[in-house]
């Protein structure tokens, strides 16, 4: 199968520090894998350099249908990424969330609707997400997967504040994407609910 | 194609924004009042002699414009940096000197239209003669527009730093938009001809537009270095 995006040999420093070394991995369409590790071991810093938003690493990092010896930051890319911050402004309403989301621009009225659904806040459209809690502000991130298809989607810990059944929400919504071809990449503390491939960041120190 | 959704890209970028500043009432209305306070204590310290507040009034109308559009700069891409809105619209393949354009629009709305409208009643206040008003809004309307461009620049320089930064990297390169705005005032109350400044200061934003997006573009991929 034909992989999205690769990383070769990847070494990260900050600070003059090594965080992790040796990384080897490569992601096809369709598939999931989890990065674990614990605090400070460099799980944001790995989705940051894939994205070329940090500098200090050495290896190899290609998304496919780029050449390969290309910056990383200047490689075309198709992918959403969701930091810890996942900039949902509490001055908007769920539905302004989502339209003035930037995977949602261009996204139409009952297109929003359905996903707003799919994550069971369709009862709080006009609500200010200020008013919400932390799970359901992370439903809104969730519905803005829906509103664009990717190719990859790095998600940076996307269970944590989340219930049983945003848990399951979050499988239900990964699996319906990977029919469609899209993968995650995604972070974790621990051994997750996940069923997927595992890249443990502790054994590459 | 492409074309239509980048301009759609932009207006909606430039909603977003308005709609978070006219939620958040402080934003535009700190300015306002600011200036709005400076313009009205200076005759009240002055006292009541009309010919001495009118010879005063364009300095004073032009710094209170300038630091009062100074005073939401910090705010322009902070908050979208902190929320993690600023990565997405990197990785969105959109050109960002479109970003930085629609953020210099929104805060020109915000803050430099809001105090262009006051600035007529502080003509009246300062009893600046007739005929000088239009000069007076065509020069601040260039002046503040260019400030937000600076404004813009100096808020991207100094993201993730302290907010005053932005001000003090700002307010150096404000220096030559308060001399020409004065300038315009002192010759159009003195009924001479005021078109060359006001040529130069539309010269320096059509310059600026281009020049200062761009500038901050790589301002904020610092950010990322």
């Amino acid at each position: 199968m034909s992989y999205i995006l690769k990383a070769k040999d990847l070494n990260c420093y900050r600070s003059g520090n090594t965080i992790f070394q040796g990384l080897n991995f490569e992601i096809d369409s369709g598939s999931n894998i989890e990065v674990i590790g614990s605090n400070g071991s460099g799980k944001t810093s790995f989705l940051r350099i894939l994205l070329g938003f940090i500098p200090d690493y050495e290896g190899l990092v290609h998304w496919s249908g780029n050449e390969e010896n290309i910056d990383v930051r200047y490689q075309e890319k198709s992918c959403f990424y969701q930091g810890h911050q996942t900039g949902i402004k509490p001055l908007l309403s769920v539905y302004e969330n989502l339209k003035f989301s930037s995977s949602g621009f261009s996204s139409s009225r009952a297109l929003i609707h359905d996903s707003a659904i799919r994550v069971g806040l369709e009862n709080h459209l006009n609500t200010p997400a200020s008013e919400l809690s932390a799970g359901q502000k992370k439903r809104i991130a969730i519905a803005r997967w829906l509103l664009k298809d990717f190719d990859l989607y790095l998600v940076d810990e996307p269970f944590t504040a989340l219930d049983d059944e945003g848990c399951d929400l979050i499988k239900a919504v990964m699996s319906e994407l990977n029919k469609k071809g899209s993968s995650f990449l995604i972070t974790g503390h621990r051994n997750s609910l996940l069923d997927t491939e595992k890249l443990i960041l502790d054994d590459l120190k | 194609m492409k074309g239509h959704n980048t301009f759609n890209w932009f207006k909606l970028i430039l909603t977003r924004d308005l709609t978070i500043a006219f939620r958040r009432s402080s934003s535009y209305l700190t300015p306002l009042i600011f200036f709005l306070i400076v313009i009205t204590f200076f005759p009240l310290a002055l006292g009541p002699q009309e010919s001495l507040i009118s010879s005063l009034a364009p300095g004073v109308i032009w710094i209170s414009a300038l630091l009062s559009s100074l005073l939401a700069v910090e705010g322009i891409f902070s908050e979208d940096d902190r929320d993690g809105t600023l990565d997405q619209y990197f990785l969105s393949n959109e050109p960002p000197f479109l970003l930085v354009f629609s953020k210099v629009l929104c805060h020109w709305l915000i803050c430099g239209a809001p105090i262009l409208l006051a600035s007529i009643l502080g003509s009246f206040m300062l009893f600046l003669p007739n005929g000088v008003l239009v000069p007076l809004l065509m020069s601040l309307f260039l002046g503040t527009f260019f400030m937000s461009l600076l404004g813009a620049l100096g808020a991207a320089l100094s993201l993730g730093k302290s907010a005053i930064l932005s001000t003090i990297i700002v307010l150096p390169f404000s220096i030559p938009t308060l001399l020409m705005g004065t300038s315009i005032m002192t010759l159009a109350i003195n009924e001479q001809d005021y078109s060359g400044y006001l040529q130069i200061m539309g010269a320096m934003l059509a310059v600026g537009v281009p020049g200062l997006c761009i500038l901050t573009v790589e301002a904020i991929l610092l950010r990322y270095e």
